[in-house]
This record gives structure tokens, C-alpha cells and sequence, in this order.
């Protein structure tokens, strides 16, 4: 493998996309992002801290007249223009979708214990409430998008946390004995 | 660069909706990403009182320019491109001179210190990791957010303002700049 495809591929890792070869490489890859991901536990703010720096923000736009009104509508001469150019782009996407069409990127996949599954009508939702209970935890949290759904990646520092393994247990999820916790939350009828 | 699969689409396209729409989706982007925007300030060595008023700057600057935004790249690129930019201003302001971010770090460049013994891969990484982002605050912030947001090259390119290619080079020298810190945990690795 050449220099650059070796870094590439460590920088792909880093990102949490590793290539799955159990080397040196990719070893260092990993204990760098799990460095990088700790490192950054204590950026979140408070709630108060947060809804304080949010309500002196809105006011400032407020002030500077930043929130503005809603958008009125276009010209009524542009409006036949503007349906017709929507018609023939939906048209055109009929077509060439199909054609167009690129696999999906493969799925995140983090050394350790492989993902635990949630289903849920509302995956977004879900997520967040579970990422805002590991979070009032310590935990840090990074969600992502895959193929057809949320993925929670968490950091554990305390597997023993009996509030860790309580709040898991609500969810039906259990406290994985290495590496971070993954939940992937696909869409569908519990 | 395609934006597809964007987190934070719906709240962008509230802001860019305007009215009661845009103060609900700045408000949820805020919470979503202000926090990690102060940490980043503050990593920086910016004061924490100033570093909360960059990252009102951040998203006054998100509202002023969101018509701009035209979603070819996801939004949390073009955010942390306009923090980026803000520590820029701010730093040649309190400095009054030119700044490049890394040169910064240079100052900062502490003595390794030998990991104990019986320290584990993960303190040793994490001690040596330290000590890089001491030396080199820009590109340890920069792969920081590569392992948070996931980005690809071009993504860290749009961050940059660097075209794909030089921010695959300028990733390939981070981790050089890295290594002589790692070197200490190598028996780690090495297991």
C-alpha cells in the first residue's frame, strides 16, 4: 500500500469509517479518534449556560431586525416559470434517478461490540432523547446518518456506572463490554 | 460535494424560511452545535467571556449570510468555516498582526513528558494527543472535527478554503506532525 493510500485510509479511521485491517495502522487510528472524542466530553454547556447565551442571541437579532419576515412570494409573472422549471426537473429526476443512482457509503463500523438495534416510528426523535440521557451522564455523544438510520456513538469511560447501565436498561440496550457504545435506530413499528 | 444526508438541513431551511421559522431554527442549531464551538474558542487560548461573544459573532454571521449558504456542502462545514474565519479576525485584532493558526500552537509546545509505566494505550494516546494539540492547535482542532462531523477531505478542504487535494496534503502532515508524539506509545500499538 502506498504513503498515500496508508494515510488516506488513517484519516478514513479517524473519521470512524475504519477499513477493517486489525494493524498497527488501524490500531493507532482508533486509539486516536477515542483520544480526540474524550478530549472533546467537555465542550458541551450547560442547559442554563446555553439558554442564556441563546436568549442574548435572539435579541441581538432581533435588534439588528436579523429575524426578518417570512419570504413573500415571487412575482406573479415568475410563478408559471417556476412551476413549469419544477415540472421538467421532477420529470428529469424520474428519468435519470435510476441512472444516477451511487451506492451508499458503506456504514460506520468502530471496533468493539457491533451495534445494538432500536426501532422506533420516530428514529430522530428517539435519538435524541437517548443522546440527551447519555449526555446528562458525561457521556459524549456523536449521531450520525447510515443506510436507513441514526447511529449513536458514545464514548464510555465508567462501564461499571450503575446510572449507565439503568438508563441503557430502560431502552432495552445493554452496556457493551468494550470498545463504545453504537445503537443504530432504524424507522418502523416497535 | 453533496450535501445529502445533512443533520441540520430542516433547521437551515427554517433560517433560510425567515420569521418565527428562522428563530426556531437557529435556536435548535445553537443548542446543537454552540457548545462545541465555545470549547473550540477556548482551546484556542480566546478568553472564555470572549470566546462565548465569538460564537454569538458565529451565528449572528450564520443569519446575516444564510441566503449565501446554497447547501452544495453540509451546513456544519460551512459553520465551522465561519468559526474559523472568526478566530482569524479576532486573533489579528488582539494581536494586530497577521496570524496563521498553526504557527500559533508553535508557541505553545510543551516538554514531552514520559507516560508512567503502566499507563494503557488510552492514556498514552490521550497524554501524547495533548501535547500535539499544544504544539499544533489547528490541526489537532481539524481532526478533531473530522472524527466528530466525520468528514471526508473535501469536506476538511471547504473548512480550510484549500481545494480537495491540498487538504488531503495538509491531512497527511498532520499525521507526521503527530507521530514523533505517538512514538512513545508504540509498545501499545505494537501488542
Amino acid at each position: 500500500m502506498s504513503e498515500h493510500d496508508d494515510d488516506r485510509r488513517w484519516v478514513e479511521a479517524i473519521a470512524g469509517r475504519p477499513g477493517g485491517a486489525d494493524d498497527a495502522a488501524d490500531r493507532e487510528a482508533a486509539a486516536v479518534r477515542e483520544a480526540l472524542l474524550a478530549a472533546r466530553a467537555g465542550d458541551a454547556m450547560s442547559a442554563r449556560e446555553s439558554e442564556q447565551g441563546l436568549d442574548r442571541l435572539l435579541e441581538r437579532l432581533r435588534r439588528e431586525r436579523l429575524l426578518g419576515e417570512e419570504r413573500a412570494g415571487p412575482p406573479r409573472r415568475w410563478m408559471a416559470w417556476a412551476a413549469a422549471t419544477a415540472t421538467l426537473l421532477v420529470v428529469a429526476g424520474v428519468v435519470l434517478w435510476p441512472q444516477l443512482q451511487q451506492p451508499e457509503p458503506d456504514e460506520i463500523v468502530v471496533r468493539g461490540a457491533p451495534p445494538q438495534e432500536l426501532v422506533d416510528a420516530r428514529p430522530a426523535e428517539r435519538a435524541a432523547r437517548l443522546a440527551a440521557e447519555l449526555e446528562a451522564l458525561g457521556l459524549t455523544v456523536v449521531r450520525r446518518e447510515t443506510r436507513g438510520g441514526l447511529l449513536l456513538e458514545a464514548l464510555i469511560e465508567k462501564r461499571d456506572d450503575p446510572r449507565l447501565a439503568e438508563a441503557l436498561a430502560r431502552q432495552g440496550l445493554r452496556v457493551p463490554q468494550s470498545g463504545p457504545l453504537l445503537v443504530r435506530i432504524t424507522e418502523g413499528k416497535r | 460535494m453533496s450535501a445529502a444526508g445533512d443533520p441540520d438541513a430542516a433547521e437551515v431551511a427554517g433560517l433560510r424560511a425567515g420569521g418565527s421559522e428562522r428563530a426556531a431554527g437557529i435556536a435548535a442549531l445553537y443548542r446543537r452545535h454552540a457548545g462545541r464551538l465555545l470549547g473550540y474558542f477556548v482551546r484556542q487560548r480566546v478568553p472564555r467571556g470572549e470566546a462565548a461573544d465569538l460564537v454569538q459573532e458565529v451565528f449572528v454571521n450564520v443569519v446575516r449570510h444564510c441566503a449565501e449558504f446554497r447547501g452544495d456542502a453540509k451546513f456544519g462545514t460551512w459553520l465551522w468555516s465561519i468559526a474559523r474565519n472568526a478566530l482569524i479576525d479576532h486573533l489579528r485584532r488582539s494581536r494586530g498582526v497577521e496570524v496563521d493558526l498553526d504557527e500559533l500552537g508553535e508557541e505553545a509546545l510543551a516538554a514531552a513528558s514520559p507516560a508512567p509505566a503502566d499507563a494503557g494505550l488510552r492514556d498514552c494516546v490521550r497524554r501524547a494527543y495533548a501535547e500535539f494539540a499544544a504544539a499544533h492547535r489547528d490541526r489537532a482542532e481539524t481532526l478533531a472535527l473530522v472524527a466528530f462531523e466525520g468528514w471526508s477531505a473535501a469536506e476538511v478542504g471547504a473548512y480550510l478554503g484549500r481545494t480537495p487535494g491540498a487538504a488531503r496534503e495538509y491531512l497527511s502532515q498532520c499525521r507526521k506532525k503527530l507521530r514523533p508524539f505517538l512514538e512513545r506509545c508504540r509498545e501499545f500499538l505494537l501488542s
